[in-house]
C-alpha cells in the first residue's frame, strides 16, 4: 500500500466514525468530538489530494484554513454546549428539542 | 378659438374634482352652485366654439395627445369640433346649466345635496366627451360614462324606507343592464370596424367605407345593424327601452338630465354621426325606421294609460325619441337633430315642471294629511293645481302645446320635418308616426286635464304652493326657448339645416308641405279636444273614463315588463342558481379539499420535524447519500 | 507498514473517543487521534500542516475540552440512540461506499512537485484565505463571548416567549378543523 492509499483509506474510515458518532450520540460535547474526528478525516484527504496532484503546499494551506475554522467550530459548539448544560441542566440533544407542534 | 374644446370637458371635471375636495366643508347651496357655474363655463365655451365654426364651418380636430398605442390599434385624446358636434354640445350645456340651476332649489335639504352635484357634473363631462370625441373609443368612454352616471342618479335615493329604496335601487340595476346590451352592440361595431378598415377614427373609418363597401354589403348591414343595437340601449328604443320608465325612481332634475338634454340623445347623436355607414346599407336604415316607428306608436299607447305624472313623460320621451331615430334612419338627419334640440327644450321643461307640481303637492300634503299612504307622483289626487302653481303651470302648458306640436311652438316644425321625410320616403311609417303624434296630444292633454284643471281632488293638491325661485327661473327660460325654439329650422329658410349640411353633407332640404303640417295641427287639436271630452268635463277619480280591456293593456304597458321577466330573468336567474350550486359544490370544495389535503400534508410531514440534533444530521446524511448517487450514476454513464 | 499500522491505531483511537462513556477520556481518545492524523501528515509530507495540527489538535483544543467539561460536569450515563442504530450504521456505511467507489482510479501516479514553498502559497497564492481565517477567529471570539455572557434577566422571558408560539398554531389548527366540520354538517 502506497502512502496516499493509506491517507484515502484514513480518511474514509475517520469520515465514516465521524458521521456514525454524528448521528448516534446524544452528549452534545460527545457530539462536538465526532464532529472533530471528521474534520480529521477530512483534514487527511486533503493534503493526500494536494499530494497527488502535486501541489502539496496549496493542500497545506486549505488544510490549514480547515483547521482554523474547525477549532472555532469546536470552540463555539463547547461554549454552546456550557450554556446549555447550564440552561437545562443537562447535555442531553433530546432535551434541547423545545419544537412541539 | 377650437383649440379651447377640451376645456368644454374640463370645466365639469374640475366642478366634480372640487365639490369631491371641498364638497364635505362647504354649506349646501355654494356646492350647487360652483357646479352651475363650471356647466355655464362649459356652455360659454360652446358658444365660443359655435361662434368660431360660423366663420369656418369645416371645424376641427383638437388631439391632446396619443392614449394607447398597440400594433397597428392608435387612440388619441382628439376632439372633433364640427356643427354636429357643437350643436349637441349647445344643447347638452345649455339645458344642462338650467337644469344645474334647477336642481340647487329642487335638491334643498337632501342629507346628499353635494354628492347630487358630483354627479350631475360627471354626468355633463361623460356626455361631452360623447359628443366630442374624435373616434369610437373615446367615444365609448363618454357612452360608458354616461350610463354609470345614469345608474348613480337613478338609484340616488337608494335609501329610502319601506321598500322604496330597494325599487329605486332595482330601477338603477335595470337601467344599467339594459344599457349593457346595447354596449355590447356598440363594442361589438367597434370590433367589427377596426377589422374592417383597420382604425377607429372617424376620419379613417367613414372615409375606408365609402371607398371600399359597396351599398349593400353584408359588413355594413351587420356594423350598422350591431350600431342600432347599442342606439336602442342608450335611446330607449324597442327592444331595449323598458329601462327609462323606471329611471323615474330618481330625482326629477336628473329624470330632466337624462331623458331630455342628454343620455338618451346619444342613440340619435350616434346615428347622425355615423350616416355614412347607414347610408351603405338599406337594410339597416329600414330597421331604424321600423324600430323608431314602432317605438313611437307603442310608447305613446302606453303613455295614455299611465296615472303617474313622470311615467306619461318617460313614455312620452321614448315616443319622442322613436320620432328622431326613425328621422335619421330615413337620412332625415336634420329632422332628426333639430326634435332632438327642440324636444331637449320641452321635455327638460315637462320634467322640471312636473318636479316643481310634485314639489308642491308633496308640500302641500305635509302641511295638512299625516300618517295616510300617499304618492305626490299620482296625477290622480291632483288637480286644480292651475291657480295653485301660476308659474308652472304657464310654463308647463307651454311646454306640453310644444309636446303636441301645435303651431307656432318649438315642436310644430320639428316634427313636421320628420312627418315630411316619412311621407315622402316612408308612406307606412308616415301613417304610424301620425298616429303617434294623435296620441301625444291626447296623452299630453289628459295630464294637463288632471294636473291642473277642475277641483283639487285631495287636501295635498288643495294645499299645494308654489315652488322657489331656484326652480322657475330655468322653467320660464325653457318654456321661452319652447316658444321659438322652431325659429332655428324654420321652413324655406333652413338655418340648422344649413348649418348642419357641413357636417352630414345630407342633400335635400324638404320644402314645407302644408297638407302634411296641416293634418298633424288637425289631429293634435282633435286629441285635445277627445281628451277635453273625456277628462275635462266632470272630476277623474278613481276609475278611468278609458276603463276597458284595452285601457287596461295599456295601463300594464302592453305586459312588455313581464314578457321580458319571462323570457329573460327568469331563466337568468335559475342559470345563476345552477351557477352558484356549481360554485359551491365544484370551485368552492376543490378549495376545500385543497385546504383539507395541505392539512394533511402538514400532520404529515410534522413527524419529520422532531427537533432533534440526531434526526437533523441523518437528514443532512441522506441527502448527502442522494448527492452522491447523482454523482456517480453521473459518471457511470 | 508503518503507515498501515499507524492508520489502524489512529482509527482504534476513533473508535474509542466515540464508545468512551467518559467525556475526559473521549477527549483524550481525541488527542491520540489527532497526533496519529498529524504523524501520518508528516509521512505525507505535509511538514507545517502536520505540526499545527499537532498543536492545535492535539494541544489547543483537547486543553479546550477539558476545560468545557469541568465547566459543564462529566456525564457518564449512556443514552441509547434516538436513531436505530441499523439505520445509523447503513447510512454511513452507504455513504463511505460511495465515496470510497468515487475515489476508486485515483492510482495514477503523483504528479511532479511543484517548487513553490509552503509560506510563499499560503501568503501569496491564498492570501484571502488568511484574511478570512482572521475574520474566523473574530467570529469565533465573539460568539464565545455572546454565548457565555451572563444573561439572568432573558432567561424567565425566553422562556415566557415559548408560550404564545405555542399555542398559535394548535388555533389556527382548530379553526381550519372547526370549518371543515362545519362544511361536512
Amino acid at each position: 500500500m502506497t502512502i496516499l492509499q493509506v491517507a484515502a483509506a484514513g480518511a474514509l474510515i475517520l469520515l465514516g466514525i465521524g458521521l456514525y458518532g454524528l448521528l448516534a450520540l446524544r452528549n452534545l460535547i460527545k457530539v462536538v468530538i465526532a464532529l472533530q474526528i471528521m474534520v480529521k478525516g477530512v483534514v487527511l484527504a486533503l493534503v493526500a489530494a494536494g499530494s497527488l496532484s502535486g501541489q502539496i503546499n496549496l493542500g497545506q494551506s486549505l488544510a490549514v484554513t480547515l483547521i482554523v475554522a474547525d477549532t472555532v467550530v469546536a470552540v463555539v459548539g463547547l461554549a454552546l454546549a456550557v450554556q446549555v448544560r447550564r440552561r437545562f441542566g443537562s447535555l442531553d440533544v433530546r432535551e434541547l428539542s423545545t419544537l412541539r407542534g | 378659438m377650437f383649440n379651447l374644446v377640451p376645456l368644454v370637458i374640463a370645466f365639469p371635471v374640475a366642478g366634480v374634482l372640487l365639490n369631491l375636495a371641498f364638497g364635505m366643508r362647504i354649506r349646501e347651496p355654494i356646492t350647487g352652485i360652483i357646479a352651475s357655474v363650471m356647466s355655464g363655463l362649459a356652455f360659454a365655451v360652446s358658444v365660443l366654439q359655435l361662434l368660431a365654426l360660423i366663420s369656418q364651418p369645416e371645424g376641427a380636430i383638437v388631439s391632446l395627445g396619443e392614449w394607447i398605442q398597440v400594433g397597428s390599434l392608435s387612440i388619441s385624446w382628439s376632439f372633433r369640433v364640427d356643427t354636429l358636434s357643437a350643436t349637441m354640445m349647445l344643447v347638452v350645456t345649455g339645458v344642462g346649466t338650467l337644469i344645474h340651476i334647477y336642481s340647487i332649489g329642487y335638491m334643498h335639504g337632501d342629507a346628499r345635496f353635494t354628492r347630487f352635484f358630483v354627479y350631475l357634473n360627471l354626468f355633463l363631462a361623460a356626455m361631452l366627451l360623447l359628443v366630442s370625441a374624435d373616434n369610437f373609443l373615446l367615444l365609448f368612454v363618454g357612452w360608458e360614462g354616461v350610463g354609470l352616471c345614469s345608474y348613480l342618479l337613478i338609484g340616488f335615493w337608494f335609501d329610502k324606507p319601506g321598500g322604496e329604496g330597494w325599487r329605486n335601487s332595482s330601477a338603477a340595476r335595470k337601467a344599467f343592464l339594459a344599457n349593457r346590451v346595447g354596449d355590447a352592440g356598440l363594442l361589438l361595431a367597434m370590433f367589427a370596424m377596426f377589422w374592417a378598415f383597420g382604425s377607429l377614427n372617424f376620419a379613417d373609418v367613414f372615409g375606408q367605407a365609402e371607398e371600399t363597401l359597396a351599398v349593400g354589403t353584408p359588413l355594413a348591414t351587420l356594423i350598422a345593424l350591431l350600431l342600432l343595437l347599442g342606439v336602442t340601449g342608450k335611446s330607449a328604443q324597442i327592444p331595449l327601452f323598458v329601462w327609462l320608465p323606471d329611471a323615474m325612481a330618481g330625482p326629477t332634475p336628473a329624470s330632466a338630465l337624462i331623458h331630455a338634454a342628454t343620455m338618451v340623445t346619444a342613440g340619435v347623436y350616434l346615428i347622425a354621426r355615423t350616416g355614412v355607414l347607414f347610408a351603405l346599407s338599406p337594410v339597416a336604415q329600414g330597421m331604424v325606421v321600423l324600430v323608431g316607428t314602432c317605438t313611437a306608436l307603442l310608447a305613446a299607447s302606453i303613455a295614455v294609460g299611465q296615472n303617474d305624472i313622470k311615467r306619461v313623460l318617460a313614455y312620452s320621451t321614448i315616443s319622442q325619441l322613436g320620432f328622431m331615430v326613425a328621422a335619421v334612419g330615413m337620412g332625415a338627419y336634420t329632422a332628426g337633430l333639430f326634435h332632438l334640440v327642440t324636444h331637449a327644450f320641452f321635455k327638460a321643461l315637462l320634467f322640471m315642471a312636473a318636479g316643481s307640481v310634485i314639489h308642491g303637492v308633496a308640500h302641500g300634503f305635509g302641511h295638512v294629511e299625516r300618517g295616510e299612504a300617499f304618492d305626490p307622483q299620482d296625477m290622480r289626487v291632483m288637480g286644480g293645481l292651475r291657480s295653485k302653481m301660476p308659474v308652472t303651470f304657464w310654463t308647463y302648458i307651454a311646454g306640453a302645446l310644444a309636446l303636441a306640436g301645435l303651431p307656432p311652438l318649438a315642436g310644430f316644425f320639428s316634427k313636421d320635418e320628420i312627418l315630411l321625410a316619412a311621407f315622402e320616403h316612408y308612406p307606412l311609417a308616415y301613417v304610424a308616426l301620425t298616429a303617434a303624434a294623435f296620441l301625444t296630444a291626447f296623452y299630453i292633454a289628459r295630464q294637463m286635464l288632471m294636473v291642473f284643471f277642475g277641483k283639487g281632488r285631495t287636501q295635498a293638491a288643495a294645499h299645494a304652493v308654489e315652488s322657489g325661485r331656484f326652480m322657475l327661473i330655468p322653467l320660464i327660460i325653457l318654456a321661452g326657448l319652447s316658444v321659438i325654439g322652431g325659429a332655428l329650422n324654420l321652413p324655406g329658410v333652413h338655418t340648422l339645416g344649413g348649418w348642419l349640411e357641413h357636417t352630414t353633407h345630407e342633400a335635400e332640404a324638404g320644402a314645407f308641405n302644408a297638407g302634411v303640417a296641416g293634418v298633424s295641427t288637425a289631429l293634435a287639436l282633435l286629441g285635445f279636444g277627445l281628451a277635453y271630452l273625456l277628462y275635462g268635463r266632470r272630476p277623474v277619480g278613481e276609475r278611468d273614463p278609458l276603463e276597458g280591456a284595452l285601457f287596461n293593456a295599456l295601463r300594464n304597458k302592453w305586459w312588455v315588463d313581464e314578457l321580458y321577466d319571462q323570457i329573460a330573468v327568469r331563466p337568468y336567474n335559475s342559470l345563476s342558481r345552477l351557477a352558484a350550486g356549481f360554485d359551491r359544490a365544484a370551485i368552492d370544495g376543490a378549495g376545500l379539499r385543497l385546504a383539507r389535503l395541505m392539512t394533511w400534508l402538514g400532520e404529515t410531514a410534522r413527524i419529520a420535524q422532531t427537533g432533534q440534533l440526531n434526526w437533523n444530521v441523518a437528514g443532512i446524511v441522506g441527502g448527502l447519500l442522494i448527492v452522491l448517487i447523482i454523482v456517480v450514476l453521473g459518471r457511470g454513464a | 507498514m508503518l503507515q498501515v499500522s499507524l492508520l489502524i491505531a489512529a482509527v482504534f483511537c476513533a473508535i474509542q473517543a466515540i464508545r468512551a462513556p467518559r467525556l475526559l477520556v473521549a477527549a483524550i481518545w481525541l488527542a491520540g487521534v489527532s497526533a496519529l492524523v498529524a504523524v501520518l501528515l508528516y509521512l505525507l509530507g505535509a511538514h507545517e500542516v502536520a505540526v499545527i495540527e499537532l498543536s492545535v489538535g492535539a494541544g489547543l483544543v483537547t486543553v479546550l475540552f477539558v476545560f468545557a467539561i469541568s465547566l459543564a460536569g462529566e456525564e457518564t450515563t449512556r443514552l441509547p440512540a434516538i436513531i436505530p442504530r441499523p439505520l445509523a450504521i447503513g447510512l454511513v456505511a452507504a455513504s463511505v461506499l460511495l465515496l470510497a467507489w468515487m475515489l476508486a482510479p485515483t492510482d495514477n501516479p503523483p504528479a511532479a512537485d511543484d517548487e513553490s514553498s509552503f509560506t510563499v502559497v499560503v501568503w501569496q497564492e491564498r492570501g484571502a484565505d488568511a484574511l478570512a481565517q482572521i475574520v474566523l477567529i473574530f467570529a469565533g471570539v465573539l460568539g464565545v463571548l455572546g454565548i457565555l455572557a451572563e444573561e439572568r434577566p432573558v432567561e424567565k422571558t425566553s422562556a415566557e416567549a415559548v408560550q404564545p408560539g405555542d399555542e398559535l398554531p394548535e388555533q389556527v389548527g382548530f379553526e381550519v378543523e372547526s370549518s371543515l366540520e362545519r362544511e361536512r354538517v
